[in-house]
This record gives structure tokens, C-alpha cells and sequence, in this order.
């Protein structure tokens, strides 16, 4: 079970129920197996859930949703302690966040004080109720969307809660070609709530997710590449459009994310280009532009892209 | 003074780097718009209203392939019923003259041609390896022999800056020696060096070799992945190599280098940006409509939607975007921004399909109406921009929050299409349309060409035309001609012959020597040399210059009688004496 092979397979499985947007598909998956975790930005109705479920159908561990909602609290999260009648005594009952796969959506929509129940899960993967620690399955994802229209009644996240998500992606609406296929599918009987009627096979399991994480760790990477990555993300802690730069953890994550592109890709070393292929969906959201320069509409896609403009690659032939 | 330069600048076209709109001369595409130039003033581009007149010689097309599609027209010799006037001439000279300057000129292109050739040859020799390896080039002496961890990135950061082919020299002897990393990484720097000195490949500190491979066209890609490839997996991977690998990398370095030589690898290379089919026209105009005008140097999958790129100008009959390029440009599209291509895009579905139609007034609301040389194609889906009631050849429409204006006749864009006053006023038109509202664009717009010569420089045969030499190269011929007549040839007195001339020479006045004695004809002459030796030096001179050349006073004085002698009776004539006679006259001179 080679990892590229394995990668495919997932990914030509999950495009068949998930339409169009096979970048975002990769990108999750890549986030997946480096172990980390995905925050999609998407209009709602654009597939996001039914993302969710197939890759954790595919990769056969289990999934679960929560719907964050201003008056969501922490406990209905994380779970808590109840007293139960019968035994005279406090039982725990764990929350949603006990799943392989948990989808957090609109997590924008819940205060500060619910998003922070996360953080702990997110970064050590336990949660910590009544002072008690208790381990979340292995594997952990947590893929939570947020929409970028409606900011009325929101909470952003903060710089901490974004720091821990890997990467992020942005769902666009398909091509009209896409969505006309999609509208075949419907009319041939698809229903997104029943991806067995779909046929979508189950192609790993959590061992083999970790046996995939293992491959990817095992990618080699040159010192030169470390190097050029540590400029990369160095260079976003001196743009001139920067207010605060990414930090270490967005260095690591870039290495992960890189690793297992270059395994994807039927590699066992990590080239330039794999690190510049994931710099966007890893940087981005992890460091804080300049007020003037958010006045201005400068999008932290177009600094990455200016960095990556900038800072020369290993080897790169001078002009 | 400004007023009267802008007066003065009325057209794109009118400045004389446009050479077939000046010139009359056969450039290729002129004939795609000789119906334009039919209704156009007479005197806005003579030369291509001489050319439509009378139209001269194809010339030979060298690296200047055709484009793929667009839409030409057929040749117009049979529409003119007879010449108006005489072709434009540019230096007035009579027709013998003419004649004269066109026989000296095909000498002079004939000695250059061969020069080049012999040149071209033994560039190409050199390349494919004739030089034997033991003349150990520059290259290989400047660089470490064997390549360990420390030196591992500086070797490869640091390409000796030497010239391709002794890059390439280098790599065979790093092969022959068994360094195989070091001839891939060698083979790379040569190959890439001469891409980019070729302006085929736009080198860049933050371009990976993939993405130097996603520059070329893509079925001239090849060569250049088996290049690349061997170095990723050494560089990257350190995978020890193979020599089968290596070779076969080298091999495809040397051909490539050998290509790119001749800037014939595709058609977009080498053509000629100020020529009828070429793109500088489109880029002025715009430019002097307010945008911000640039080429599109990279790749349309690296399309952002949050750019600041308000127009994207997409000639496909000199691009051709991949299936993932068009998702990306939809993708740029939708996101709010506009798309102008010439031709059929694919991924655009709001636009019908390309139909033929008859010929047929075009009619155009709000904007001047453009002349086509021939009535094209049109779209059967779409806001009509220009329409003849069954076929639309401007079409605009609406993709997400952007749009796309497509134009059926690829030549819209090209030079040629802007010798009709009317059709450049149409296409600045149509930025002044999008400025007023008519698609989302910022004021001034940024626009990036995607066109066929947005990224090459004119070949060097067209470099050389448009240098306008031809006038300097009759000066410096008739300088030539006077100092032929002036010193004469080859402008310097006679001087003595090469030993090896003055041997022969010796061996045949001895041969004639010897058969007029055979024939009794020997007398004669050496009495009459002997004359022309006194007359020439008299007595006391040849005397003195036969000491000179070493003999004694006495064999001097000796060689004196006898020479008089001779020449008064013509008798006492030896062989010894005449060759002495000969090698003192030849140390006189």
C-alpha cells in the first residue's frame, strides 16, 4: 500500500460524489495524512459536509458534525460529567468531539469561550474535563468551514485557534459544467445524505491512515529545502504589508504538508516545488496583514504569492 | 510641441519599426490585409498599399513558421486589374543601378550566408563532440573533481559563467571521468543558460526547474524533462545515477542546444512582433488608451482571482492553454475580471460554437464599425458586439461576476488588423466601453497579452532588417570601390612572394630555360634578359648588387662581362651564369 497509489485512489473515490473541486480534495487529504487539521472557507451549499463525510467514508474512520451556533457551549463540545441517579455518582459522557473525522461548521458563529474548548483537542488531541484528561481517537481531523460573507454575529478566530489548523481552503461555486453534471447526478437518483446508494467504497482504515503518515514522514528532505522553507516563512515575518509573521508551527506544517505532496506525487524526496504548491493553503491564514494594507485590499494570498516571487529557490539558475 | 508630436503620431502604425506598413517588401501575413487597405488613405502605410498593388516575392520563411489558425485572406493580385504606380522605393536609384546594387548586394548576402553556415557548422561540430575530449576545456579545470557534501551546494548555486557549449564540454568530461551528478548538474546549467540567453526560457532566482519546463511549448518539452529529471532525482533524491541515464540526459542537452541555435522550436519563437501578425501594435494602442500593459510571463494556471489584473488578452492562434489552464482562467473570470481572446476558447460554453457565414455587412452599435478582410466566423451565443444578423464576430458575455469579449477573427489583434483607421479606433472603442461600464475594470485597467510574440524577440535575419543597414553597408562598398581604384588591388604595393612562390617560380624559368636551349631558342632569350638586367642597373649597379647577394669582386666582375657580353653578341650563354644572374636579381628586388 504505497502512499501515491493509496492518495489516487482516495482522491478519484471522493471525486466521484464531490464534483469540481478536486484541488481542494488533495489539499484536504494531504492535511489529513501530515496529521494536521482544515479550515474551508466556502459559501454554504457548496459541498462542504458531503466533503467531510466522503473522505472519512473513504478513509474509513468515523464522522460526526457539529453546527456552531452563538449559544453553543464548551460542553457540548467536548462532553461533560453527569450525575447519574442510579449509580449515585458523576458519569462522563463524551461529546461529538470524540470522532476520527469532526466537522465543525460555521465554527465562526460560536464565542471565543467554545472555539477555545478546541484548542487543547486540536493541538495535543486530548480534552481535559473536571481535571480529568481523556485521549480523542487516533486519528483526529477536525475540518471546520467558515463563510466569508456573512460576518453579522460572528466570532473570528482567533490568531491562536488559526495557528492550529493546517491549512485553509477556499470553495468556490463549480464551473456551470460541474454543476451541470452534478444536476445529471441528482437526476440519475444521486442523494448526498446516502453515499452508500453511491457506491463510495471504503479504501483504508485509521492503521492505514497511520501507516500512510508514517510513508510521508519518511519522505527525504534535503537541507537546502529546509533552508528555502524557513526563508519562505521567515520572509512573511519582514513583508512590508505584515503586521505579525507566521510562526515555527507554520514552518513544521509547510515540512508536513510538503512531504506527503512529494509521497502523492510517487516521490520519495520532497522537491522545491512541492513546498511552493502547499505555501499558499499553509500560510496563509497564519499571519496578520497591516492595517493600511487590509485597507487597501491586499489579500494574503498575493503576499504569499509575492514571497514566492521573492525568495530564491535552491539552486534557482540567476538571470 | 507636445500637440504637434501627438498630430504628427496619429496611428500606432505610423512609426517606422512597422516595417510592412512602410516598406514595400513581402512580409509574410501582408496579404491577409490587402482587402483592408483597399478604402484606407493612401497615405497611411505605403508600403503595404504598394505591396497590394504589386505585390513582390514571397521571401523564404526560415524560422518564421506560419501561426496555427487565423484567418487569411486569398491573394489579391487578381482583384487589381493593373498597378497604379511604382512599387515605393527607399533610395530612388535608376534601374541599372538598381540592377548593380541588387547583383553587389547578392555577393555581399552570399558571402555573409556562407560565413554564417561555416560559422553555424562548426558551432554545431563542436557541440556534437568532434573536438577530441583531451583538449580539456576551461570548464572543466575551474570546477572541483569530485563533488562532496560541503561543495555540493555552492558547485550547484555556482554555474561556472562560461559559455553553453564548454558547459556542455565540461559535462562529457565529468562523464567520461565518472562523475555522473556533476555532468547532470553541468548538462543543466548549460541547457538552461541557453535558454534563457536565447530569451526561450525568462530565467529566475524563485523558478523551479518544473516550472521552467511549464514555460516551454508543450511538445518541445521533452527534451528539456530528460535534462531535468536526472538532476531532480540526484539533487533532491540523491540517487546515485546511471551512466545510461546520464547519457541519455546529455544527449537531449545537446540537442536541445543545437535547436534552440536555430530558434526554430516553435513558431512562437523568432516571429516578428512588428510585423502584420505581430502584437506590438495591440500592446501601444492600449497603452496609449490609459492601461497598464504588460506580457503575461507566466503560466494561466497560476491565475490569481484576488489579482489586481483587470484584463486578460488570450490570442490562441499563438498560445494554446492547456485543459487545466482554461479551468484556471474560468476560474479568473467568474472571480470577477475580463477575458479577451481571439478565437475559439474552450470552457466557454456561453458562447455557442464558431459558425461559418456569408459575406455580409457587419453592423456594430455604438462603436465604429471594424473591417475584416474577409467576413469570419461567428458565435452563436453571446451579446453580439459586431453582428451581421446570422453570426456574431464579437461577441461579449457574461461568466460569473467577469466576462469575456471574443473576437472569431484572430487578426483583430494582430498589426495588419490596424491599418484600417477605423479598426483601431474600434479596439481602443472597446476599452473606453469597459471604462464607461460596460464590464467590471478598474480605471486604468492592468492588462496582460497572451499573444504568440509576447515573450520572443524578433531572429536575428528580421533583428538585422529592422537595424536598416542597408544604406551604411553602400557606404562602406563604395569606400571599398575607391580605394580599389586608388591603391589598387588589394589596397597595398606588391611585395615579395612567399618563399615557397619564389621556389616555383625559380623551377620555372629553369624548366623554359632548358627547353628553349633544347629548341636553340635559349640564346635569344637570355640575351635579351641580360639586356634588360643593364638596362635596368647598368654596369656599375650590377656589379654592386652582385656583391651584395655574396659574390666576390672578381666572380662580380666576371658575371658583368660575361651578362655584356651576352647581350651585345648574344653568344657565351651558360646555365651557371644565368642562374646567377637570376638569384642577384632577385635579391634587387
Amino acid at each position: 500500500m504505497t502512499l501515491a497509489a493509496t492518495f489516487a485512489e482516495v482522491v478519484a473515490e471522493v471525486e466521484r460524489v464531490v464534483l469540481g473541486c478536486d484541488d481542494v480534495i488533495r489539499t484536504v487529504l494531504i492535511a489529513m495524512i501530515a496529521g494536521g487539521h482544515v479550515l474551508l472557507e466556502g459559501a454554504p451549499g457548496l459541498g462542504k459536509t458531503l466533503l467531510a463525510r466522503a473522505i472519512s467514508r473513504a478513509l474509513g474512520v468515523g464522522f460526526k458534525r457539529i453546527q456552531f451556533t452563538p449559544d453553543l457551549m464548551p460542553s457540548d463540545v467536548t462532553g461533560g460529567n453527569i450525575f447519574d441517579q442510579r449509580s449515585q455518582e458523576f458519569v462522563f459522557h463524551p461529546g461529538p468531539i470524540f470522532t476520527p473525522v469532526l466537522l465543525a461548521d460555521e465554527i465562526n458563529r460560536a464565542p471565543a469561550k467554545t472555539q477555545a474548548a478546541l484548542l487543547e483537542a486540536m493541538s495535543d488531541r486530548q480534552v481535559s474535563v473536571d481535571g480529568h484528561t481523556r485521549q480523542l481517537p487516533r486519528p483526529f481531523f477536525v475540518m471546520a468551514t467558515q463563510n466569508p460573507v456573512e460576518s453579522e454575529g460572528t466570532y473570528p478566530l482567533p490568531e491562536a485557534q488559526l495557528d492550529r489548523f493546517l491549512v485553509k481552503c477556499h470553495m468556490l461555486h463549480p464551473r456551470q459544467e460541474v454543476e451541470v453534471q452534478l444536476l445529471r447526478n441528482t437526476v440519475a437518483g444521486f442523494d448526498a445524505s446516502d453515499l452508500d446508494q453511491a457506491g463510495l467504497r471504503t479504501l483504508l482504515d485509521a492503521d492505514g491512515i497511520q501507516s500512510l503518515t508514517a510513508q510521508a514522514r519518511a519522505v527525504r528532505v534535503d537541507e537546502e529545502i529546509l533552508t528555502y522553507l524557513a526563508a519562505l516563512v521567515g520572509r512573511t515575518r519582514a513583508h512590508p504589508a505584515v503586521h505579525l509573521g507566521a510562526s515555527p508551527r507554520a514552518s513544521i506544517g509547510l515540512l508536513r504538508c510538503a512531504q506527503v505532496a512529494a509521497g502523492a506525487a510517487g516521490r520519495d524526496y520532497v522537491i522545491p516545488d512541492d513546498v511552493k504548491a502547499m505555501a499558499h493553503p499553509v500560510l496563509r491564514h497564519r499571519f496578520i496583514l497591516q492595517p493600511d494594507a487590509e485597507l487597501e485590499g491586499v489579500h494574503t494570498d498575493r503576499v504569499v504569492d509575492e514571497i514566492l516571487d521573492d525568495v530564491p529557490v535552491p539552486g534557482g539558475q540567476r538571470a | 510641441m507636445w500637440l504637434a508630436i501627438a498630430a504628427a503620431q496619429e496611428s500606432v502604425l505610423d512609426d517606422e519599426a512597422f516595417r510592412f506598413c512602410h516598406e514595400y517588401a513581402a512580409f509574410e501575413y501582408n496579404d491577409a490585409f490587402c482587402n483592408l487597405i483597399q478604402d484606407v488613405d493612401p497615405t497611411r502605410c505605403p508600403g503595404l498599399h504598394a505591396y497590394c498593388a504589386a505585390p513582390a516575392e514571397a521571401p523564404a520563411s526560415g524560422c518564421q513558421k506560419t501561426r496555427r489558425g487565423g484567418v487569411l485572406g486569398s491573394h489579391p493580385s487578381d482583384e487589381v486589374p493593373e498597378p497604379e504606380s511604382p512599387p515605393f522605393n527607399p533610395f530612388a536609384l535608376s534601374g541599372s543601378a538598381q540592377e548593380g546594387a541588387k547583383a553587389l548586394l547578392s555577393w555581399l548576402v552570399a558571402l555573409i550566408v556562407a560565413g554564417v553556415l561555416v560559422g553555424v557548422a562548426a558551432v554545431v561540430l563542436r557541440f556534437i563532440g568532434f573536438r577530441r575530449l583531451g583538449n580539456t576545456p576551461s570548464a572543466t579545470r575551474a570546477l572541483p573533481d569530485k563533488l562532496d557534501e560541503q561543495s555540493f551546494a555552492e558547485a550547484v548555486d555556482d554555474v561556472p559563467d562560461l559559455p553553453s557549449e564548454d558547459l556542455l564540454r565540461a559535462a562529457r568530461q565529468a562523464l567520461v571521468d565518472g562523475r555522473l551528478g556533476e555532468a547532470s548538474l553541468l548538462a543543466r546549467g548549460a541547457v538552461l543558460r541557453s535558454l534563457g540567453e536565447r530569451r526561450l526560457l525568462r530565467l529566475h532566482r524563485a523558478r523551479t526547474d518544473r516550472e521552467y519546463l511549464a514555460q516551454l511549448p508543450v511538445e518541445d518539452r521533452a527534451l528539456l524533462r530528460d535534462v531535468l529529471s536526472v538532476v531532480e532525482v540526484y539533487r533532491w533524491g540523491r540517487v546515485p545515477l546511471h551512466t545510461a541515464g546520464v547519457e541519455r540526459a546529455l544527449k537531449a542537452a545537446t540537442k536541445l542546444l543545437v535547436l534552440s541555435l536555430f530558434l526554430c522550436m516553435s513558431p512562437a519563437w523568432g516571429f516578428d512582433r512588428h510585423g502584420p501578425a505581430g502584437d506590438v501594435g495591440l500592446h501601444r494602442l492600449l497603452k496609449a488608451s490609459g492601461a497598464t500593459v504588460s506580457y503575461r510571463g507566466r503560466s494561466f494556471s497560476e491565475l490569481d482571482p484576488e489579482s489586481d489584473l483587470d484584463i486578460l488578452i488570450i490570442d490562441l492562434s499563438g498560445t494554446d492553454p492547456t485543459d487545466e489552464d482554461w479551468i484556471a482562467i474560468r476560474a479568473w473570470v467568474e472571480a470577477g475580471h475580463v477575458l479577451w481572446v481571439a478565437g475559439m476558447p474552450q470552457g466557454f460554453p456561453e458562447l455557442g460554437n464558431l459558425v461559418p457565414t456569408e459575406q455580409a455587412e457587419s453592423q456594430v452599435v455604438g462603436l465604429p464599425t471594424p473591417h475584416f478582410e474577409k467576413e469570419p466566423n461567428g458565435f452563436t451565443v453571446g451579446v453580439p458586439v459586431v453582428s451581421d444578423g446570422t453570426a456574431h464576430p464579437v461577441v461579449w458575455t457574461w461568466v460569473g461576476v467577469g466576462g469575456v469579449l471574443a473576437f472569431a477573427d484572430r487578426t483583430m489583434l494582430w498589426n495588419g488588423f490596424l491599418v484600417d483607421p477605423a479598426n483601431e479606433e474600434f479596439l481602443a472603442g472597446m476599452l473606453d466601453f469597459g471604462r464607461d461600464g460596460g464590464w467590471p475594470m478598474a480605471d486604468p485597467p492592468t492588462i496582460e497579452l497572451a499573444t504568440i510574440a509576447g515573450s520572443a524577440d524578433p531572429p536575428p535575419p528580421t533583428a538585422m532588417a529592422n537595424l536598416r543597414l542597408l544604406p551604411f553597408i553602400y557606404q562602406v562598398l563604395f569606400l571599398w570601390l575607391v580605394m580599389v581604384v586608388w591603391k589598387g588591388w588589394p589596397f597595398r604595393r606588391n611585395r615579395t612572394p612567399p618563399e615557397h612562390g619564389r621556389q616555383r617560380f625559380d623551377g620555372h624559368v629553369r624548366a623554359v630555360a632548358s627547353q628553349y636551349r633544347r629548341v636553340g631558342a635559349s640564346k635569344h632569350v637570355a640575351a635579351s634578359y641580360a639586356r634588360w638586367v643593364l638596362q635596368k642597373l647598368g654596369r656599375e649597379g650590377l656589379a654592386l648588387q652582385a656583391q651584395r647577394h655574396g659574390l666576390s669582386v672578381v666572380r662580380a666582375e666576371q658575371l658583368v662581362e660575361h651578362t655584356i657580353t651576352l647581350a651585345e653578341t648574344e653568344e657565351g650563354y651558360t646555365l651557371e651564369h644565368m642562374e646567377d644572374l637570376w638569384k642577384v636579381m632577385q635579391t634587387e628586388r
